[in-house]
């Protein structure tokens, strides 16, 4: 499959699983008792996931239109798209400061699990999951009053979408087993 | 000229993402005013199948629940049917309906005039031709619609989507009820779906209590079954579990149900209550609404514009 066919099948995954499934949790009344209505996000790994050497303006321009669509999915004006567009903005400053190697020399290949070990890619996407959610809960909530109630809810948010990415990371990446035969 | 453009060529991706950001900023500063006509809104034609193919599926497994309700709302209604049962009416309550607006509306008339007439020994009772009759007509009409989308984790503007439009006869602007409770009003309308922000916004709603005291009630952007109505005098006592209604001033049908009060806040800075109101509508379980068609709706829009523009 080619890597353009590829990532486009990732996003429509991604964008499936985020608005069929995810955006009903926070309806049930399990999903939270006694704490702040929260919504686990996980199509940022779609951005996250693009081939490493992706240039920055491409990178911001599909992570703006990835956050416009989400905005058109969940009635929330832009505020999506904006926060996209800082995970974009930073994404090529983390995966520099994570991965070994000139960015260049990686080509086409995608930042996942098998290629770059399980602890790095959990930073590197933790990095971009804060950087959006604090971004998307202080536009949404939008006043200085509720810092804590803002923290709060990234937090959990954080926590749960993390644990959801990984769940994804870990069922879709195709050889993840090939990687402890080979070493 | 070359250095401009080798300036813009150099700072090239800070000049698209600071044009992007200020893109973004005012799709959110349109999305914010009520009346934005948002081009990114779940009512748009791509958004609305998905929704709606994804509820055909969950629609199945709900259909208990959905029953429960169903249910429910309909023992509010008889209660409402019997208490109408028991009004008694009097000849001098019969009223006549002068004939210029009897078009428009639908109307049953009863012939509950009735004459005593001899007839051999017996006295017979013989209905009337009357000129005067008793006219039943309603200025709403209900639209029932699915709930194809909810959300509530939004902490200023929640909004719904339902599976009807303007083909349905869906207007910006409509009110939306259950059966037992608020739901909110219609935003953006496209030809098969509608986006409606819900009663968990920032938005007020005049309101009364069961003892007739008016005031506003809002939602504070947290608890999505709680909503709060501010500034009642500390004189007035207001027993838990009393009701709370709609009136007449907001924009919704007048004394439909809100919900009822479940904790009273004295506030003894400002010398006044504040009450913590149950609502009605379980916005987490959402699935059917109705939208709620003013006939009169729009006279009582064109006079009030005219009001204002003189």
């Amino acid at each position: 499959m080619s890597i353009y066919l590829r990532n486009f099948f990732r996003l429509l995954i991604l964008v499936l699983i985020q608005t069929m499934i995810l955006y009903k949790i926070p309806l049930r009344w399990w999903a939270n008792p006694g704490i702040p209505t929260y919504t686990p996000f996980i199509y940022m790994l779609f951005i996250a996931l693009l081939p490493i050497s992706t240039k920055t303006t491409y990178v911001l321009i599909i992570s703006f239109l990835t956050g416009l669509m989400m905005d058109a999915f969940s009635d929330t004006g832009g505020i999506h798209a904006i926060a996209c567009l800082f995970i974009g903005a930073s994404r090529k400053t983390i995966l520099e400061f994570i991965l070994p190697k000139p960015l260049l020399e990686y080509k086409s290949a995608t930042p996942t699990i098998r290629e770059m070990q399980l602890t790095p890619f959990l930073i590197y996407v933790g990095l971009l999951f804060l950087i959006h959610l604090t971004v998307y809960y202080s536009i949404e909530i939008w006043s200085f009053k509720a810092v804590f109630y803002i923290l709060i809810k990234t937090l959990i948010s954080l926590i749960t979408s993390l644990a959801f990415a990984l769940i994804y990371a870990l069922l879709f990446s195709k050889s993840i087993n090939t990687r402890y035969f080979e070493t | 000229m070359r250095n401009f453009i080798l300036l813009i060529r150099r700072f090239w991706n800070t000049i698209l993402f600071v044009l992007l950001f200020i893109f973004g900023i005012s799709l959110i500063a349109k999305n914010k005013s009520m009346q934005g006509q948002t081009i990114v809104s779940s009512s748009n034609k791509v958004v609305g199948y998905l929704y709606q193919k994804q509820n055909e599926v969950v629609y199945y497994f709900q259909l208990k629940q959905m029953n429960d309700s169903l249910m429910n709302d309909q023992s509010i209604l008889l209660q409402q049917l019997a208490n109408d049962y028991a009004t008694d009416t009097f000849h001098n309550m019969l009223t006549h309906i002068p004939d210029t607006i009897l078009p428009p509306y639908p109307m049953e008339y009863d012939t509950t005039i009735v004459k005593t007439e001899e007839k051999g020994d017996s006295l017979v009772l013989k209905p009337i031709e009357a000129t005067k009759v008793i006219v039943t007509y309603s200025d709403y009409e209900f639209i029932p619609v699915r709930v194809i989308k909810n959300s509530i984790t939004q902490s200023h503007i929640n909004y719904i989507t339902l599976n009807r439009g303007k083909s349905a006869g869906i207007e910006e602007g409509m009110p939306v009820v259950t059966a037992n409770g608020i739901v909110g009003r219609v935003t953006n309308v496209s030809e098969n779906f509608a986006t409606v922000a819900s009663v968990l916004s920032n938005r007020k709603i005049h309101a009364r209590l069961e003892n007739g005291t008016p005031g506003f009630v809002f939602w504070e952007g947290k608890d999505p079954s709680l909503i709060r109505m501010d500034n009642l005098p500390l004189l007035d006592s207001i027993p838990l579990g009393s009701k709370v209604y709609t009136s007449g001033y907001s924009y919704f049908p007048e004394n439909i149900l809100i919900g009822t009060v479940h904790k009273v806040d004295t506030i003894e800075n400002t010398n006044s209550q504040t009450l913590n109101i149950a609502l009605s509508t379980n916005f987490r379980t959402l699935q059917y609404a109705y939208v709620v068609k003013n006939r009169k709706g729009a006279e009582k829009l064109r006079l009030e514009q005219k009001t204002k523009a003189e």
